[in-house]
């Protein structure tokens, strides 16, 4: 019974890291810059905004519908949208 | 053979292969090809003789050679002269001897003394290298009308001009010659700062300054230097040398101009300050260019200030934007009308303001020179914004700076900044985004398919239920909330 505990907390907590994933359309979290130098746009597609290099940890404020761009915030409070494969996996 | 046979006579037995015809020539022009090679060579006339004897050679040479028609004793003096040049050319370097008929008059006059001797060798040099580098006509004229004292009608009748053309050419060869004279005697540092100006602005330098090269190594050497520099400079950093050189240019040209302004929270207005700094922040980098003429008196030009490349100024990086008609503008070419390009150099880990011209908004930022190094727009909102603030990542260990660059467009009049091919919103329906930021939705409440930001035109296409469906100005279609929308 005191064994069963544990892994019911830990089912618990598991389920509600799964709760709390991020979803296709809003997610928050940080990510890995891979590509060698990748541009942020405006919007897809748009006015450049910034440049991020390999290695940048950003923070994930958005993806699209389709998950091709995502909307970052750089280390330097840069803030624009970014081609989602320019993303470490 | 008769000794009163003439010239023409002569000369078709020569042809024909009668050397006493030949002879006979010799023996009637000898003397005076002498006395012509003797006054030619001046102070070198005991080698007349051997000068007369050439011309001979090659007058025989050349009768067997072809059947031209000529006038012999012009033709025999233009040889004389052309030996008697050569002779002069050969020997301007050699001392005289000692032995020479005059040499102790010469050792004891001060007219003689060694440098009198060493500057009239290098007067009579210069005079050559003048001659040499007279237009085929002008030296034509100018030496048979002052070596061989032929007269005008004859001048022109050789060259197939008229008289008064031929004064002309005289003339012009004079002319040439003081001009060269004048060059050849001017101070180097003027030349080579002429050089430097026409280098940096990237024309040609004067023709008193090519006079000068033709006669002085060192600003040879000096203008080598320069194009070498150019040539190491791009094939070190292809891209920031396109803005930095652009920047000297610029800066030499010292038109547009410098907006003064410091790094971080000191940096400077846009474009109003354009023009009043022009003078000074041009002129101080000319000084600074000129007065250390290579790459670290660019970037001392450079750092600190922001240079502006108008519509029509080439291009000084490749450009990518849909801001731009076609999309795209190659490295030099002209900027298309309403565009306009600010650029200055950035310490890493800084944040720089770049203003653009007075009436532009700005647009894309353009790729870093120098380096690969993260930066971005911080505060600036695209189309709206006047000055641009950057953010300069850290960069490299060696912090070495880089060039920022922000494409610049003057709006329309439904406030786009992108070219009216790719405006899909119409002048006549002048609606806008008037909230700072805004993502564009896939449906009402739906997922997010973009941004549109303040102030971007777009074209309402149908509301409901407090959403709009809007065209944007780059061609999306999508949802935002209807109070997003300003009509």
């Amino acid at each position: 019974m005191t064994a069963a505990r544990p892994a019911a907390a830990a089912l618990a907590a598991a389920a509600a890291l799964a709760a709390a994933a991020p979803s296709a359309s809003a997610a928050e979290g940080a990510a890995k810059v891979c590509a060698a130098h990748a541009r942020l746009y405006d919007t897809p597609g748009g006015i450049v905004v910034g440049f991020v290099v390999r290695g940048q940890r950003v923070r994930v404020l958005k993806r699209t519908a389709d998950r091709r761009h995502t909307r970052v915030r750089s280390p330097q409070q840069v803030v624009g949208w970014l081609r989602t494969a320019h993303l470490c996996r | 053979m008769s000794s009163r046979d003439d010239d023409a006579t002569l000369v078709a037995r020569v042809r024909a292969g009668d050397d006493a015809a030949f002879a006979a020539l010799v023996a009637r022009h000898r003397p005076k090809l002498v006395a012509h090679a003797r006054r030619i060579l001046g102070a070198r006339g005991d080698q007349a003789e051997d000068v007369a004897q050439e011309a001979l050679l090659r007058a025989h040479r050349a009768l067997r050679r072809d059947d031209r028609e000529m006038r012999l004793v012009p033709w025999l003096l233009k040889l004389t002269r052309n030996c008697a040049l050569d002779e002069l050319a050969r020997l301007h370097g050699d001392a005289l001897p000692l032995d020479a008929p005059g040499a102790d008059r010469a050792l004891s006059s001060e007219l003689h003394e060694p440098h009198a001797v060493h500057e009239r060798r290098d007067t009579v040099r210069g005079m050559l290298e003048g001659i040499a580098h007279l237009p085929d006509e002008q030296r034509h004229a100018l030496l048979r009308r002052e070596v061989d004292g032929a007269s005008h009608a004859e001048v022109a009748a050789e060259l197939g001009i008229t008289s008064q053309a031929s004064r002309a050419l005289v003339f012009r060869a004079r002319d040439n010659l003081t001009k060269y004279e004048d060059a050849r005697d001017a101070r180097c540092v003027e030349v080579q700062d002429d050089l430097l100006r026409a280098h940096r602005a990237g024309r040609r330098a004067s023709a008193h300054a090519h006079r000068h090269l033709i006669a002085c190594s060192a600003c040879r050497a000096y203008r080598a230097r320069l194009r070498s520099l150019r040539r190491a400079l791009h094939a070190l950093h292809p891209g920031a040398l396109l803005v930095l050189g652009a920047l000297a240019v610029k800066g030499g040209a010292l038109a547009k101009a410098a907006v003064s302004g410091g790094t971080g929270g000191g940096a400077a207005t846009g474009g109003t300050a354009a023009g009043g700094g022009a003078a000074a922040g041009g002129g101080a980098a000319a000084a600074a260019a000129k007065a250390a003429g290579g790459l670290a008196a660019l970037l001392a030009a450079g750092a600190g200030s922001t240079l502006l490349f108008s519509a029509g100024d080439p291009s000084p990086l490749p450009v990518r934007s849909p801001a731009v008609p076609g999309g795209a503008v190659a490295a030099g070419d002209p900027l298309p009308r309403g565009t306009a390009i600010a650029a200055r150099l950035a310490a890493p880990g800084t944040t720089v303001r770049i203003g653009c011209p007075p009436g532009h908004r700005v647009a894309d930022l353009l790729p870093p020179q120098g380096g690969r190094i993260a930066a971005g727009y911080v505060g600036t909102i695209p189309g709206r914004s006047r000055t641009a603030r950057v953010a300069v990542g850290p960069g490299d260990p060696h912090g070495v700076d880089v060039g920022v660059a922000v494409l610049c467009r003057r709006p329309r009049a439904d406030g786009s900044i992108l070219p009216a091919s790719a405006v899909a919103a119409r002048a006549q329906d002048p609606s806008a985004v008037c909230v700072r930021h805004v993502y564009l939705r896939s449906a009402p409440r739906g997922a997010a398919v973009g941004s549109a930001r303040l102030g971007q035109p777009l074209r309402v296409r149908q509301a409901r239920d407090g959403w709009s469906q809007v065209r944007t100005d780059l061609g999306a279609t999508a949802w935002i909330p209807s109070r997003a929308v300003c009509g």
